[in-house]
């Protein structure tokens, strides 16, 4: 009896199996493979080098530029992100008025653009003849603002970011609003009674609670934004240089320009390793400060 | 081709850029269909498009893939038509072309440049052209014909003023025509800047703009890229950091709209605020259309500035980007879609490509420079005012002296160390000597990488399409 269902229980899971095994394992393995060759896409060049594209890419000024671009983005996107989307969902969470849901609704609603669209949108408001980004500021500071927000590695970053931001800030904002929304509201009465002020109120009572919520949407985020690559491509195509590359940028580039497909695989597998360890002390670190 | 023995719901699918290119191609197969007696009963043309931006990405993935997803890849830049053919991509036509093109009636209606430097690579032909495209100069003729500018530019700069004939004559033009906001215009207060040039500073565009003046700037066209005996790289030699220098010092009079791409330089030259332009044919037909210009009848056309060399006067135009056809090595029906593709690059649906609205597919064909309607202004959907035999006229000249891309296996590898070091220096980040040779010294690597002789081979083959 017992063998018959486990024989059911790994015959349910056999697709599964496959699944993962086919687009998961195989394509990882494949990976780590190529990564340790030669392998040219244009020409019949597949050669065994061993661990050459690794020692290559680590000597290659580009490749770690390029690393440090995307974990400096990521860094200052997440925190920008994690900040105020943490406000904002506070904010809202003590307030009611009429129409709080299309607000809420509002706010969400980036998250449902394509980043292309996003990118494309991007390249016409950054536009510093037509562009409305320019105009508000010479407008707000009374002075012609002339910001080269393409050809400036500083404001490029920063368009870069904002783009970021613009799209993803409302996701922490969703998980941190739905979280304030469900806590019990025994705690926060109590701490009414004894006196805290609402900054202590989110700080010591609201915000430890959410600590599982807020690692879980950071570390979503984190893993996606380490992938940024459609705002610079449509927007700064990784210049003025290569100032505004990220790593995705850079494989893209290695696969489809320079058409090595071993050294991309090694920068992919770089890549990877990078993001877990990148994630793994950003958990740490997130999990440390809210105990 | 026989209906009868094409099997029943046969479907030839053409790659091509989306848009105006993919619509072209979309519309003269409409005229196909009504010209050959064929329904799409028999078997039915889609042209599939394909972002811009994304063309080399999809071939080279389709040549990996193997698919045969598209019977036809039409929207293959010349430059990409080598990779293409290495990567297997690309089959030869030789031999279609000697079975169904016996007296050379297609290929030798094609300007003798654009079929060489985009049909044909190390000496076999493996695609059919399909686009007019090199680089011409347009021209705001109010502003040279204007009294007040005439005298004022002759008292500044010593000669009178007139279509740009030198690369100095251009920046003089683009110096003198810079205006801010306040100043005056033929006598007009201007309401908002006016500027002297527009070029393209997009990453992985500006190689153009950069072996467009090297190429006049050399005797001996072969001698651009490389050394074709030794493939040292020749264009970090003078007077290539000059010619960097001189881009960068263009920028100055250039309006602020970076990346500086053809839709945003296109939509600042119709609306009337830039004075000349050096770029593909296609915007004096734009300037030509009142629906979509506020400078109908001012747009002059011509080639554009020449090098002098010795003394020598040296006139070519890069022939840039310039799409293709090719036959997909892995399409199920070879033969099917070599003669479809030949039916849409004869005379009659190749003149729907080019004279419709809605196209960026420029003329490229003998028949197409001497046809009356098209030099009296008599497009399909819209009349030319003036300026369309002018228009014809200069493209055919630049066509006839069209200097081809780096159409050998690697192209990207090549360009892209130099691309990202002109945007460099750009930027200020690299010396212009300093960007060029470390370009060179990674395009000497690429040629070792890819294999010194074949290289070597391709690059002679190329020099042989050159012009004198």
């Amino acid at each position: 009896m017992v063998s018959r269902v486990r024989i059911a229980a790994w015959l349910l899971a056999v697709p599964t199996l496959v699944f993962f095994l086919v687009l998961v394992v195989y394509p990882m393995a494949s990976l780590y493979v190529v990564s340790l060759f030669k392998w040219e896409i244009l020409l019949p060049i597949r050669r065994f080098i061993g661990i050459d594209n690794y020692v290559a890419l680590f000597g290659d000024a580009r490749f770690l530029y390029s690393l440090r671009f995307t974990t400096t983005l990521v860094a200052v996107a997440m925190l920008l992100e994690l900040l105020v989307g943490l406000i904002l969902a506070q904010i809202l969470n003590s307030v009611s008025f009429r129409g709080k849901g299309l607000v809420v609704a509002a706010i969400f609603l980036p998250m449902t653009i394509s980043p292309t669209v996003v990118g494309y949108t991007w390249r016409m408001i950054f536009n510093p003849m037509y562009g409305f980004v320019n105009s508000m500021l010479s407008a707000f500071f009374l002075y012609p603002i002339d910001i080269e927000w393409f050809s400036d590695p500083f404001w490029s970053l920063l368009m870069i970011v904002s783009a970021d931001f613009w799209q993803w800030m409302p996701f922490i904002f969703i998980a941190a609003y739905a979280g304030l929304s469900s806590l019990p509201s025994e705690p926060y009465e109590a701490a009414v009674i004894d006196g805290a002020s609402s900054l202590q109120i989110f700080a010591r009572v609201q915000l430890p609670q959410l600590k599982g919520v807020i690692i879980a949407t950071v570390l979503l985020r984190a893993m996606d934004a380490f992938k940024v690559f459609d705002y610079i491509l449509l927007t700064t195509a990784g210049g003025p240089g290569y100032a505004t590359e990220s790593l995705s940028y850079f494989i893209y580039r290695t696969v489809f320009k320079i058409t090595n497909l071993g050294y991309s695989s090694a920068a992919s597998v770089i890549y990877l390793w990078v993001a877990t360890l990148f994630i793994i002390l950003f958990y740490r670190v997130m999990r440390e400060r809210m105990a | 081709m026989d209906a009868g023995k094409i099997p029943k719901g046969t479907v030839i699918n053409i790659g091509n850029e989306e848009g105006f290119q993919s619509n072209a191609v979309t519309e003269s197969a409409k005229k196909f269909y009504e010209v050959t007696g064929f329904s799409r009963s028999d078997f039915d043309i889609k042209s599939l498009g394909v972002p811009f931006v994304n063309l080399y990405e999809r071939w080279i993935a389709e040549a990996a893939s193997k698919t045969g997803g598209y019977d036809i890849v039409w929207g293959v830049a010349g430059y990409m038509l080598a990779d293409l053919v290495v990567s297997g991509l690309a089959m030869p036509l030789d031999d279609y072309l000697a079975k169904y093109d016996p007296d050379g009636a297609l290929m030798n209606n094609v300007v003798t440049s654009v079929r060489k430097t985009q049909a044909i690579v190390a000496d076999k032909h493996y695609a059919l052209p399909s686009d007019g495209d090199v680089f011409l100069m347009f021209y705001r003729k109010d502003l040279l014909e204007d009294p007040i500018e005439k005298t004022d530019y002759e008292a500044k700069y010593g000669y009178p003023l007139g279509v740009p004939q030198t690369w100095e004559e251009y920046m003089d033009h683009a110096e003198f025509f810079t205006r801010k906001k306040g100043e005056k215009l033929m006598g007009q207060t201007l309401d908002e800047n006016f500027y002297g040039v527009a070029e393209w500073r997009l990453k992985y565009c500006t190689f153009d703009w950069f072996f467009t003046r090297m190429c006049e700037l050399r005797e001996d066209a072969t001698r651009v890229y490389f050394d074709p005996d030794t493939m040292e790289p020749l264009f970090n030699k003078p007077p290539g950091a000059e010619v960097l220098e001189y881009m960068k010092k263009l920028n100055s009079y250039m309006a602020p709209i970076p990346p500086w791409s053809y839709s945003e330089n296109l939509t600042a030259f119709l609306s009337g605020i830039i004075a000349q332009w050096v770029t593909w044919p296609g915007p004096a037909r734009f300037a030509a259309d009142p629906s979509k210009s506020q400078i109908v009848g001012k747009c002059g056309t011509s080639i554009i500035p020449h090098g002098v060399v010795n003394g020598k006067k040296i006139q070519r135009s890069q022939l840039a980007t310039g799409y293709c056809a090719l036959v997909n090595a892995y399409s199920k029906n070879k033969e099917l879609a070599y003669l479809v593709n030949q039916a849409l690059h004869s005379p009659t649906t190749a003149r729907v490509q080019v004279s419709i609205s809605k196209s960026n597919i420029d003329p490229y064909l003998y028949s197409q420079f001497e046809d009356l309607q098209l030099r009296a202004g008599h497009f399909e959907g819209f009349e030319w005012s003036t300026g369309a035999a002018e228009w014809l006229d200069a493209l055919r000249n630049s066509l006839e002296v069209g200097f081809p891309e780096l159409n050998i296996p690697g192209f990207w590898k090549y360009m892209d160390p130099l691309e990202t070091n002109i945007s460099r220096f750009m930027a200020g980040e690299m010396r212009a000597q300093e960007a060029l040779d470390d370009a060179a010294k990674q395009w000497k690597q690429t040629t070792e990488d890819l294999g010194f002789d074949q290289q070597k081979t391709y690059y002679q083959a190329l020099c042989r399409l050159m012009p004198p």
